[in-house]
């Protein structure tokens, strides 16, 4: 995965250039597809084995997954219909992020469980910075794009 | 619908989910006997002895694998390796020994916190 303050970032250009203005639901939808490695920590500190847990865990990085835990995230804002949109969008975004990493292949199983192969499309290491640069561009890119339509209003 | 339902009926969808890879595991203990004569990939590896060959530990489940290398690497050093695995051995065809393993997670700590500032503004 790339950081999480890349992945909010690109989550931020997406809903900025959407033209969203609520964008928590997309914030909280781009860290979703993650949400479940703050336990690993914890698993690891009571010494469970972190294959199962990983296991246990692993559908929530789906498409599947992001599917059905958007709902529970969605459900508790007012307006549930835009805010599944919000959350997919960002958890969408995250997913397609990640397909950039693992330079030399790897299964991808973000479409499990329709298909886990190795899509070939790795291209960045996850502890580079090169993710976070591009997505800071991006961004400053979004934010000065908002700035001149609402001028423009 | 009611919203208590909507989010019963997704948790029990996604304990389903789990319940399925706990019985066909997406993440298997790594066994090299199974990738005999195939290319494999190991991302971020963590050296742990050194000698005729390196012996470096994988990933959460750590297991090791003896490595094959003309790397000059030391104890400690994250390393990726890709190549080929013959005779229970990896002869790596190319590495990348990582400078910075862990800037991810710490980025992460500032983007949970970042996070919070965006969640928590009006």
């Amino acid at each position: 995965m790339p950081d999480w303050v890349s992945h909010l970032l690109l989550g931020y250009f997406v809903a900025t250039l959407l033209g969203i203005k609520n964008k928590k639901p997309v914030y909280i939808g781009v860290l979703l597809p993650d949400a479940f490695k703050i336990f690993i920590p914890l698993m690891t500190l009571l010494e469970i084995n972190n294959t199962i847990l990983m296991n246990f865990f692993a559908p929530y990085h789906t498409v599947v997954g992001v599917f059905l835990s958007g709902i529970i995230v969605a459900s508790f804002f007012e307006n549930l219909k835009t805010a599944y949109m919000g959350v997919i969008l960002g958890a969408f975004t995250h997913l397609v992020a990640d397909s950039f990493l693992y330079p030399w292949g790897t299964n991808i199983w973000f479409l499990w469980p329709l298909w886990q192969g190795d899509p070939g499309t790795g291209i960045l290491w996850s502890d580079s910075f090169t993710p976070l640069f591009i997505t800071s561009l991006l961004s400053i890119f979004a934010f000065t794009y908002r700035k001149v339509v609402e001028s423009k209003l | 619908m009611n919203r208590d339902i909507i989010r019963i009926y997704a948790m029990v969808g996604l304990l389903l989910l789990s319940y399925y890879v706990l019985q066909d595991p997406i993440f298997r203990e790594f066994d090299v006997s199974e990738y005999e004569g195939e290319e494999k990939a190991f991302y971020f590896t963590k050296i742990i002895d050194s000698g005729s060959s390196y012996t470096a530990e994988i990933g959460f489940s750590k297991n090791n694998i003896s490595v094959i290398s003309d790397a000059k690497l030391s104890i400690g050093e994250v390393v990726s390796f890709y190549g080929v695995i013959n005779n229970g051995r990896l002869y790596v065809e190319k590495y990348k020994v990582h400078e910075h393993p862990y800037m991810v997670y710490y980025l992460s700590i500032v983007g949970l916190f970042l996070f919070i500032i965006l969640i928590s503004r009006r």
